[in-house]
């Protein structure tokens, strides 16, 4: 075997700046080129269409007790807080499965700022997210429909606030992905992160019933799951619940930069 | 060129990297020696800007790691070369760091047909062996064609023909005036490639120099001592000009013949068990001088 036949010709200029968008281009590569991560993503799309077909249909069956207070568009997304767990999950893994397979040393050799290496880790999940919310959101909408002609009681996508109340639905599972990514960064542990992101969404649910009102008036409606039930009404339909689909989406981000942030400072101090 | 001034790592309270102060110059390779757990990999992660220092500085080309705009175009490096994604083809591997460094892709498929792994690029890399991703990781720091290169451990887990390889690489890339920086825990390896030594014992600097000289003053042979009085003989034998360590219950004499060391003893007074003249191999003599910095030397294991 011979020694490099390259020589001084391929050597860039060593003030060449570091791109932001070759470093997301490269997280992209990372992210496709790993069963695991787009795997992920499918379930998502998977679990949620089918979730929320299986739920229209449940709902048609018993239509006698569920009638009352039915609203089409949000009723026929109720799949997408199952198919958000894989979200969850495939975006704490984009960096924590560089702590568990060592490769972040690498990474930060060929990327040494974090504050960049951050920043494309969260456009590539942010875009990634959205891409499958949307997919989720339209997609259990038409499922959910389709079963609700059986009773007459569907709506369209022209419908008044429809078509936003679908879109909000990609931009809260896109923010789900951005919180679950920032708490991936301070744990940098998949297990660990995941418990976390995890308590953050499901135990308020668990323990809502049990705590006293005031809790649930100034507390409850700050948590992610909250924000997040509200943007999947169309505007006319929303419910009084002192949350509005803006205010929630507001609170969703500044979950996420309540993550972020920290995440930084963080990933500029901590050995790796 | 690489400069590290002061430079030092605690981690809890193990201090790994002591105060440590060397320049790596272009166009030779320089080894860069110590005993396992001496904190070369620890000062090769300070160079590189994965740990910070608790304190000094490491700089390439006058700038912190961690400055460097594009990195891979003025420093390639290789770690560890098991730390990469299991489930990740070895071009993917490749592609995702070049990408992030705008370096094109022709360039990876370059670098992989350099390093003979044409044949398995399309493979994941959890099923390469040591040898594999050692060429992998050397595939790594060749992308950017830089001026600088760091190698932890490059040889291990290589075959003979490997080996090679990587020891006239080495050579090559430091003959073309590029700055070459290779750990290793064998002298006998370094003896191969390494022009000049940088050697570290328990996080500090032993020894700067060439590798020649090094070896020279490694490869003396000492004088093994033994005695009931091993206290009264290193001073007599220290007052006279001789170097004695201590080792198990035996003394290491350097700097004196076997003649004088017994007219020493006999003028004193002192009985000797043992008057013994050892001639070290390269890498015995090496564990001598670096033996009362090998970090968790045993006690109990006892000295042969």
């Amino acid at each position: 075997m011979t020694v490099p036949a390259t020589d001084d010709k391929v050597r860039r200029d060593v003030t060449t700046p570091l791109r932001l968008s070759g470093v997301v281009h490269a997280e992209w590569v990372k992210i496709r080129s790993v069963r695991s991560t787009y795997a992920l993503l499918i379930a998502a799309v998977v679990v949620s269409v089918a979730l929320s077909g299986l739920i229209a249909w449940a709902t048609m069956a018993t239509w006698e007790d569920r009638a009352e207070g039915f609203e089409p568009v949000s009723g026929s997304l109720i799949g997408l807080f199952f198919g958000q767990i894989a979200i969850m999950v495939f975006s704490i893994l984009v960096i924590s499965a560089e702590y568990t397979t060592g490769s972040i040393r690498g990474t930060l050799i060929a990327v040494p700022d974090r504050t960049r290496l951050l920043l494309a880790k969260v456009i590539i999940t942010a875009a990634l997210a959205l891409a499958a919310g949307l997919v989720m959101s339209f997609g259990s909408f038409f499922v959910g429909q389709a079963v609700y002609t059986t009773r007459g009681v569907e709506t369209t996508i022209g419908a008044d606030g429809v078509l936003v109340a679908l879109l909000r639905g990609g931009l809260l599972i896109c923010m789900t992905g951005v919180i679950a990514l920032g708490v991936g960064f301070l744990a940098r542990q998949s297990s660990a992160a995941i418990g976390v992101t995890f308590g953050i969404y499901f135990l308020p649910i668990l323990f809502s019933g049990f705590l006293p009102e005031w809790f649930q008036k100034n507390v409850i409606k700050y948590m992610p799951n909250t924000s997040s039930a509200v943007m999947l009404y169309p505007d006319p339909a929303v419910p009084d619940v002192g949350v509005t689909p803006m205010s929630g989406f507001l609170t969703l981000s500044a979950w996420a930069l309540a993550m972020l942030i920290p995440a930084a400072l963080l990933f500029h101090r901590r050995d790796s | 060129m690489i400069e590290v001034s002061g430079l030092t790592k605690t981690y809890g309270s193990t201090r790994a990297v002591n105060d440590l102060s060397f320049e790596v110059r272009p166009g030779v390779v320089t080894g860069f020696l110590g005993p396992n757990g001496a904190g070369k990999t620890t000062t090769m992660r300070l160079i590189l800007g994965l740990d910070r220092p608790t304190a000094g500085a490491a700089t390439i080309g006058g700038k912190p790691y961690r400055r460097l705009g594009a990195p891979l175009h003025t420093v390639g490096s290789m770690l560890d070369a098991k730390a990469v994604h299991p489930g990740r083809t070895a071009y993917n591997h490749l592609l995702s760091l070049a990408l992030g460094n705008g370096i094109p892709r022709r360039r990876v498929d370059e670098v992989i047909e350099q390093v003979g792994l044409g044949s398995v690029a399309r493979r994941r890399t959890g099923g390469f062996s040591l040898g594999m991703s050692q060429r992998l990781g050397i595939a790594g720091a060749l992308l950017g064609d830089p001026q600088v290169l760091l190698f932890d451990e490059p040889v291990n887990g290589l075959d003979p023909e490997g080996i090679h390889w990587v020891r006239s690489l080495m050579r090559d890339l430091a003959a073309r005036g590029r700055t070459v920086f290779v750990s290793s825990h064998l002298l006998s390896e370094m003896s191969q490639t390494a022009e000049r030594l940088i050697v570290i014992g328990r996080g500090e600097l032993i020894a700067d120099t060439t590798t020649e000289e090094f070896i020279e003053r490694a490869s003396t042979g000492y004088v093994r001592v033994r005695g009931p009085e091993p206290g009264r003989v290193k001073e007599v034998l220290e007052a006279a000009g001789a170097t004695v360590a201590e080792s198990g219950h035996a003394l290491h004499v350097t700097g004196m013949t076997v003649e004088r060391i017994s007219d020493l003893a006999a003028e004193h007074g002192l009985r000797l068990h043992e008057v013994a003249p050892q001639h070290a191999s390269l890498e015995e003599a090496f564990l001598t001088l670096t033996r009362q910095s090998v970090e968790y030397h045993a006690r109990s294991e006892g000295e042969r």
